[in-house]
């Protein structure tokens, strides 16, 4: 059985996987012939979910976050960081993770515009100012990324 | 100064260094600038040649006397040709011959630079072009102290070679982490880690949970209910493995054969080396500690957070910048005794 189908498996059952599993998902995401196929949206929306829904919990401050790209790279850090996850339970800084984090931004953020455009607009009288910067309700980030975990 | 006066003062010192049979030959600018070698390219500006000649017809030393001494690599001229040539006027060149005795020469072109006072003109550069030994030259003083590098003492040479031998590991350090395997890879390797041992705490969990539920979760609840001799019976029975063998699931054969052996036990967990040995307060402690925990990692944190009383990450945070700030484990340790002492 491919790693990605054994993941994927432990994903749907509701396994107990440790954290840095969601941070390594976003890391090995390019290398399908090790995978044993490409790792679906699915399953990055998870990961991310997770990753994100940590950042949104532990910053308990403000009403509207907005999910670019920046925030959201730097919320995948800071999490590999807190959970020692390899490399930076050896160092503090990384900038090869930071190198692949980047390359594979652009699959991330297709799923946070997804999730942009699913949300409730942050402010009424403003619909278009929250599409355009990416801001959600920061209540309903955290029930819906709930609800994908 | 008449350039007459200035010639004889040459003589002078020429015969005072034990060189004759050495006569002024006049020559043209462009003459001279033919014969001499340029030291020192990087002074050969129209503007730096024209204002040096002011200077030196300000100050009285004149660029009209020139030595010319004849090295091996060519002739090198006193005052130096770059910064000489370009005035108008007749020069008495006196050709010296150094090929043999470069040294000497080295020591006339010094007592020359004295008396036409030009010292501050003349670059470390044309002497050791004189004669090429640095070392020799500032041990006679002719080149100015700016310009010698002191022979390294032993101690010097010490860290020196040691210095040396830093960087040749650090440079190792560098390529063997250049020939580490990508990241992208190790990541992928603690993933299947991290499933694997998602795939297991299941399995154990299963086997520490009640003896009579884990039956029934394996679809054997009807087996909870026997009694001591029908376990006995069931023992024979696995020993003839028919009933056994009517299980199809490996996993759950294995379960059964354990489970009927083990007398309806729970199973121990592994306890690690000498824990025998240990203290009593410390068993109790590594118990309570070690309940629920997944990893090494986790268990650390449990116990520094019961040793110390406060946030691990901080500790953690503390300890990685206490190291970096001391440059590394030994310096930190030098720095340890240092305090103690």
């Amino acid at each position: 059985m491919s790693v990605i189908a054994q993941l994927e498996e432990a994903v749907e059952a509701g396994k107990e996987l440790g954290p840095c599993v969601w941070f390594y998902i976003l890391m090995v995401m390019g290398r399908k012939k090790e995978l044993g196929g490409p790792v679906k949206k699915r399953l990055i929306a998870v990961a991310l979910g997770r990753i994100l829904l940590w950042a949104v919990k532990r910053n308990g401050r403000g009403n509207v976050v907005s999910l670019k790209a920046t925030y959201v790279r730097n919320a995948i850090i800071l999490y590999a960081k807190e959970h020692r996850c390899y490399p930076y339970d050896s160092a503090q800084t990384s900038p090869q993770v930071e190198r692949i984090i980047k390359a594979h931004m652009r699959a991330i953020m297709a799923v946070v515009r997804r999730w942009v455009r699913a949300a409730p607009p942050c402010d009424p009288n403003n619909p278009t100012v929250c599409q355009r910067h990416l801001m959600v309700r920061a209540d309903w980030l955290r029930q819906f990324l709930s609800g994908l975990a | 100064m008449p350039i007459e006066v200035k010639l004889e003062q040459v003589q002078k010192l020429l015969e005072q260094m034990g060189i004759r049979n050495v006569e002024p030959a006049a020559a043209t600018a462009a003459q001279v600038k033919k014969m001499c070698t340029e030291t020192e390219k990087r002074r050969a500006t129209e503007n730096y040649v024209r204002k040096m000649e002011e200077v030196m017809g300000f100050a009285g030393a004149s660029p009209y006397v020139v030595f010319a001494f004849q090295t091996q690599q060519g002739v090198i001229c006193i005052p130096d040709a770059n910064f000489v040539v370009g005035a108008n006027g007749i020069y008495y060149v006196h050709k010296i011959d150094c090929r043999g005795d470069s040294l000497r020469c080295a020591q006339v072109a010094d007592k020359v630079v004295d008396l036409l006072g030009i010292r501050s003109l003349i670059s470390s550069t044309t002497f050791l072009a004189i004669h090429p030994s640095e070392q020799e030259l500032c041990e006679l003083g002719i080149l100015p102290p700016t310009a010698c590098r002191k022979p390294p003492t032993e101690k010097e040479e010490k860290t020196e070679e040691e210095e040396e031998e830093k960087e040749e590991e650090e440079e190792e350090k560098k390529t063997s982490v250049t020939q580490e395997e990508p990241l992208e890879s190790v990541a992928l390797r603690k993933l299947t880690e991290e499933l694997m041992r998602a795939q297991r705490p299941a399995v154990e969990e299963q086997k520490s949970k009640d003896p009579k539920a884990a039956l029934k979760e394996l679809g054997l609840g009807w087996l909870a209910d026997l009694g001591e001799a029908d376990i006995a019976a069931l023992r024979s029975a696995a020993e003839d493995k028919t009933l056994l063998n009517a299980l199809k699931d490996a996993e759950k054969r294995s379960a059964v054969r354990k489970f009927i052996e083990s007398g309806f036990a729970a199973p121990q967990p592994a306890a690690p080396p000498n824990f025998a040995k240990w203290p009593q307060k410390d068993v109790e402690l590594f118990t309570k500690l070690a309940e629920g925990t997944r990893s090494l990692h986790e268990l650390v944190v449990r116990y520094l957070e019961a040793e110390f009383g406060c946030d691990v990450s901080i500790i953690y945070d503390i300890m990685q910048d206490l190291i970096k700030q001391a440059g590394g484990c030994e310096q930190l340790q030098k720095m340890r005794r240092r305090f103690a002492t």
